[in-house]
């Protein structure tokens, strides 16, 4: 009975489909199972639940999307890898925030996650810092003008008339104000860079619903059965 | 259908089992995106897989694909895994052979799974035919490359929009304003392409309308512009039809109109082109600007407004601004530097006068002028000094360079030529120091450089050592590098090996191969040892080769220059081959070729051609003329100038051709040539490449009417049939086997009338025989190194249909070398016979000489021996003067060729001896006519000597000889009509005339005498 009864279970399973294109890059796909897993990623080192709504998952397809551009202009350039000792010390930073080697693993079995796939997320995320500066902080530049007129504008002003003396004096923050601008200004590149990358790569939705608007391209349509 | 089976079950009887199968269904039903909240697909994970299936067909070649699978284990027996999946999925949507896949799987009874892999196949750009009525322009070619579909790039219907829009923009600016464009596509199976047809229906033409003019101010006057324009039709009314190119031809006129009105920075630009759809016409509009009047000029050296335009770019670029004054002001100080004024100095000054003119001065200060009179170098070891001379602009006074060639550009050119040429063997520390001498020997403005090289040491390779491979076996190509042990150590040498290592991967289907190097210092000092790493990356194949594009040409002319086959590694080089070999066919106006998908990630590509076949009817004529000593009476009654006069002839030339005939690649045709002393038809059929395809046989069949009146003593009707089949034993060497059949009917003999009824016999010549080439020239259409060599053998004999019986022999050599740099010795000598042998069937011919008059040597002129007007060489007619030609010939040619001015103008200084003689056995090497008082014998060799002048062009030198014929024959002429002569000889009257050939001589014409 039990035989049978496994029997019948089996022949009247329906196929499940285990995984499928989300969404293309150029010839690089991106899968429904990486969109989840990023979701899961994010969440974890988040420290959230994941969240797989519709609004969710755009918003990490549309995170692939960049990195599937990156990952394609790096193979172009000569970027050093990240030095494994590296990863090693980020990882370890991780796994002592999460309260060390054993709850780690329960933590990431809670996400379905692996010690594998945090690692290596760990190890683009250090990559990709790498990629940004190398390749956009040298083209930034802030000169002593811009600094003095960030003062000027956001400190001095905020501390008018005889608060003004309150204000740090700008060889106090010259540094952070240097380092706030360039980081401000590497950002932009990035943006800019990204949406001309956007632009010209060919960017398909096969799932639809992770599109929005414009973006959202039909399968081809090429009039052929498959 | 899920909740279709689930309802179904549910209203049987065993309820309770049913709940539960209804409950796992449910569960498994639920959205696929949730996996994380999806046990189902979870629980295949790890599961033994089962059977792999694709259901639909898919397109990789198994053996990728098996490959592909395996790697990632997915395969039978294997734990399914979430993470194999997608790589599978990424792996597979790499290949770029598909746009959509997902993969189900199905439990199985024992425990497994049943992988489906569900895809959605790319297509792939394939063949682009434009049918339709088009008009032309444009052409198909260029619709086609207006649609921007590039062969085997992946396909997307969403690019036909575009596509349709390019083409109608170009039909448009082609006039062509209410066209109609219709696609459609045709997928084939093979290679996964679309083949997609554009139906071009392009309507009428619109014409142009008078431009509206926009400016203020125009300075010329509106008919003046549109004039220029040339959209009118040039004397007669109406305006001229639209096309792009007369557009912008247009425009380009205008702007150079207001050039030569000095007003070189004019801007004319096209704004738009109005269309009036009831008259079908075009108004252009044009955005006029003259701007300021422009004067260029020199002050304190004169320089001709030629020199001035090729030296200021101002008048290229149409705009003004210091770095294009600056670069005039540099070349025209080079300008002066290369004509002997080497301290010259060049400023110039901008100035804007009333009326709106402005003034650019180039102020001159040329200096002293000099000669470079001696150019010394010292100190080279290695090199010998003439491969140092070979590599320098600089030149000391020569015939060529009166004034030497001098500038202080030059001298850095040139030092930096020969420290390129140094460390490029090993000489990293050479050093080279230039000292120049002003009023060498007391002479003002003579000139001196000395070059003093200090070589230094030379760095040598102690070691090398290359890594990576192993794919390809390397060690061939390793022995023959440049930098192998104890050759020079350079980063020349370096980039060479770096070449053709890759060269050799490229060639062989490695693509992304690359290489390395590493060096460290050697066991001695100037010693390094050397590393090079090579990463081979995969190797690609072909897996299989598609073409398209026919229409009428059969495909086995094509399969047979295919030499590429499945499995074969991805050569560039091979399918350049093929691509070239489909051009030599002659049949094809474009032959495209790609690799298809090639940022695919497969290791077997398609390997794509596109033909286009070229028009089969091809009509050409021609018209010119002829001028030299080929003139005198063509009637046959007249009996002047048997020595030639100057004549002038026009010539007209059509000729009709059928390229691929019947779709074989064969030719078909007709040519035709029209002149006082020559009227052909000829008809050729032309079978190349019999005999498996390869381009090492041709075979042609040719019939030819010919009436001919080239040489002057006869007129020559010949009906000819010949077949010749061509063998290219290599590269330099061919040989011809011919059999020839002809009907050669004389006519208005101008020679002795007793002679008359033997010679003008029509005679049939049946020859079968053959013609050796050995061409080793470096150039053969003016050589400057290497010899050709060629003899020509042929039987004639009556069992071949003639009537005659004779041996043809005729050979050439010729030789050239080079003298120094640039001057060429060239020689060259012929000699042929025509013996006779058998007893000739038919007498058809004087005793002195069997041979038929048709087919005796006649020689003498611009190509042969240039002390004779064109065919004036040889024995003579006692009565008449008029040649009768000979049995043997021998000419020999000797020229010195050297450059006059500049590179384009040269010289030749010539010696030509020989002649045409009776038989073999009357060749004789005498200077001077035996018995000139009584000139009868002409077997001796007559020499001239001149100077002559080549003018370069893309066809060949143009020719222009002065001979001076040293012994040129006397000979008897008769002053009268021929009727005269027969009276005469009836009654041996007859009161001869002592005549001459010329001593002087001139040719002209287009290639090198030899």
């Amino acid at each position: 009975m039990r035989f049978l009864l496994a029997l019948v279970l089996v022949t009247t399973l329906p196929a499940v489909m285990i995984d499928s294109i989300a969404v293309s890059v150029g010839t690089e796909a991106i899968t429904e199972s990486q969109i989840d897993q990023d979701i899961r990623l994010a969440a974890f080192t988040n420290g959230s639940q994941p969240d797989f709504s519709i609004e969710s998952r755009r918003k990490a397809a549309d995170q692939l999307i960049q990195q599937a551009l990156i990952r394609r202009e790096m193979s172009f350039g000569a970027y050093p890898p990240v030095p494994p000792g590296e990863i090693d010390a980020a990882f370890a930073s991780m796994e002592k925030s999460r309260g060390g080697d054993g709850a780690l693993d329960v933590l990431l079995k809670q996400y379905r996650l692996t010690v594998k796939e945090l690692r290596d997320y760990i190890a683009w995320q250090l990559q990709l810092l790498n990629f940004i500066d190398l390749r956009f902080r040298p083209a930034v530049q802030v000169t002593e003008e811009d600094v003095e007129k960030y003062y000027r504008e956001n400190l001095a002003a905020t501390h008018p008339g005889a608060v003004a003396a309150k204000a740090p004096p700008l060889t106090d923050v010259r540094d952070q104000i240097q380092q706030k601008l360039t980081g401000e200004r590497v950002d932009q590149q990035l943006d800019q860079w990204i949406a001309r990358s956007r632009s010209r790569a060919i960017i398909r939705y096969i799932d639809r619903s992770l599109g929005t608007g414009a973006n959202v391209e039909a399968h081809l349509d090429t009039g052929q059965p498959h | 259908m899920d909740s279709y089976v689930t309802m179904s079950l549910l209203r049987t009887r065993n309820a309770p089992l049913l709940c539960l199968i209804a409950a796992v269904l449910l569960f498994a039903a639920r959205p696929t995106h949730a996996q994380q909240t999806n046990p189902s697909a979870e629980s295949l994970e790890g599961r033994k897989i089962s059977l792999i299936e694709f259901p639909h067909d898919q397109p990789l070649d198994e053996r990728d694909l098996a490959k592909l699978l395996d790697d990632l284990k997915i395969k039978k027996g294997e734990p399914l895994t979430e993470d194999a999946v997608r790589a599978a999925i990424e792996q597979l949507f790499a290949t770029g052979r598909f746009t959509d896949i997902k993969v189900n799987g199905e439990p199985t009874a024992d425990g497994g799974v049943t992988l489906q892999f569900l895809t959605k196949n790319a297509w792939f750009v394939g063949d682009i035919d434009i049918i339709g009525k088009t008009g032309v322009p444009p052409n198909a070619g260029q619709i086609s490359n207006a649609t921007q579909l590039d062969l085997g790039t992946p396909f997307d219907s969403a690019m036909l929009g575009p596509a349709e829009e390019g083409i109608r923009r170009l039909l448009v600016a082609n006039g062509f304003y209410e066209s109609t464009i219709t696609h459609s596509l045709d997928y084939q199976d093979q290679g996964q392409q679309v083949n997609i047809i554009f139906d071009v229906q392009a309507g009428r033409r619109a014409h142009y309308v008078a431009p509206q003019l926009n400016g203020k101010n125009l300075v010329l006057t509106p008919e003046r512009i549109i004039k220029s324009t040339g959209w009118h039709k040039f004397l007669i009314p109406g305006w001229r039809s639209v096309t792009q190119k007369r557009t912008s031809q247009g425009v380009r006129n205008v702007r150079l109109r207001y050039d030569k009105a000095r007003r070189l920075l004019a801007t004319v630009q096209l704004s738009k082109l109005d269309f009036d759809r009831a008259t079908r016409t075009v108004r252009p509009e044009l955005n006029v600007d003259p701007g300021p009047t422009l004067q260029i000029k020199t002050v304190g050296y004169k320089v001709s407004q030629g020199k001035l335009k090729s030296n200021v770019p101002i008048y290229d670029e149409h705009t003004v601004d210091r770095d294009l004054l600056q670069e005039g002001a540099n070349n025209l100080r080079d300008e002066l530097q290369a004509s002997g004024y080497y301290d010259a100095s060049v400023e110039f000054k901008e100035s804007r006068t009333a009326g709106n003119v402005e003034e650019i001065d180039y102020l001159i200060t040329p200096g002293k002028r000099h000669r470079l009179v001696a150019l010394s170098i010292t100190g080279n070891k290695y090199f010998t000094l003439q491969t140092l001379r070979e590599r320098m602009f600089l030149e000391p006074k020569s015939l060529q360079f009166w004034r030497g060639r001098f500038s202080n550009a030059f001298l850095r050119r040139d030092k930096e030529s020969i420290s390129n040429l140094y460390r490029a063997n090993g000489f990293r520390d050479v050093s080279i120091t230039s000292q120049i001498t002003d009023d060498v020997k007391g002479r003002t403005g003579d000139l001196a450089v000395a070059l003093t090289i200090d070589e230094g040491p030379q760095w040598i390779v102690s070691h090398l050592s290359v890594k990576g491979y192993g794919k390809l076996d390397l060690h061939r190509i390793i022995s023959t590098l440049n930098s192998s042990e104890d050759q020079p150590f350079s980063e020349f040498n370096i980039a060479a090996d770096r070449e053709q290592i890759l060269n050799y991967y490229f060639q062989n289907g490695f693509p992304n191969a690359t290489f390395n190097w590493t060096s460290t210092p050697g066991p001695k000092s100037n010693e390094v040892s050397l590393a090079y790493t090579i990463s081979e990356g995969n190797q690609q194949f072909v897996r299989q080769v598609i073409y398209q594009g026919l229409h009428t040409t059969k495909p086995r002319l094509v399969d047979r220059q295919i030499t590429l086959n499945p499995g074969d590694p991805l050569s560039p080089v091979k399918m350049g081959d093929i691509q070239r070999r489909l051009y030599d066919l002659g049949i094809f106006a474009k032959v495209d070729m790609a690799v298809q998908n090639p940022n695919g990630d497969t290791d077997r590509k398609y390997v794509l051609y596109d033909m286009e076949e070229a028009s089969r009817w091809s009509l050409t004529g021609g018209v010119g003329a002829e001028i030299a000593r080929i003139g005198g009476s063509n009637a046959a009654n007249d009996l002047s100038s048997p020595g030639g006069a100057t004549g002038f002839s026009p010539l007209l030339e059509f000729d009709v051709t059928r390229l691929n005939f019947l779709g074989r690649g064969q030719t078909l045709a007709l040519r035709t040539q029209y002149s006082d002393y020559d009227k052909r038809a000829q008809l050729s059929y032309l079978l190349p490449r019999i005999f498996g395809g390869k381009p090492k046989y041709d075979l042609s069949i040719t019939t030819l009417y010919d009436d001919s009146y080239d040489v002057r003593t006869f007129a020559a009707k010949r009906s000819e049939a010949s077949v010749q089949l061509t063998d290219r034993i290599s590269k330099p060497t061919t040989i011809f086997f011919r059999v020839d059949y002809r009907n050669v009917a004389v006519s208005n003999l101008k020679i002795n009338p007793l002679l008359v009824p033997l010679l003008s016999t029509t005679t049939k010549t049946g020859i079968v025989g053959f013609n050796l080439v050995n061409d080793r020239r470096d150039d053969p259409v003016d050589a400057h190194r290497g010899i050709f060599d060629s003899i020509d053998v042929g039987v004639a004999s009556h069992y071949l249909g003639g009537n005659n019986n004779f041996i043809r022999l005729l050979g050439r050599n010729a030789t050239f070398t080079k003298i120094g740099q640039k001057i060429v010795l060239a020689r060259q000598t012929s000699f042929g016979v025509l013996p006779t042998y058998g007893k000739p069937p038919v007498v058809s011919s004087d005793d002195e000489d069997p041979i038929p008059l048709s087919e005796r040597f006649f020689g003498g002129g611009p190509d042969t021996l240039r002390a004779f007007p064109q065919n004036q060489a040889g024995p003579r007619d006692f009565e008449t003067g008029f040649p009768l030609g000979g049995s043997a010939l021998l000419f020999n040619n000797t020229e010195l060729r050297f450059p006059l001015i500049g590179d384009n103008i040269g010289g030749v200084l010539f010696e030509d001896f020989g002649n045409i003689f009776d038989k073999p056995s009357d060749i004789s090497f005498s200077f001077s006519q035996p018995h000139p008082s009584d000139p009868t014998d002409f077997n001796y060799m007559v020499h001239a000597a001149g100077f002559g002048i080549r003018y370069k062009t893309p066809i060949g030198p143009v020719r222009l000889d002065l001979a001076y014929s040293i012994n040129p024959p006397k000979y008897n002429g008769f002053a009268g009509s021929f009727q005269d002569l027969v009276n005469c000889t009836a009654d041996n009257t007859c009161t001869r005339e002592a005549l001459q050939i010329s001593h002087f001589q001139f040719f002209f014409s287009i290639g090198q005498t030899f």
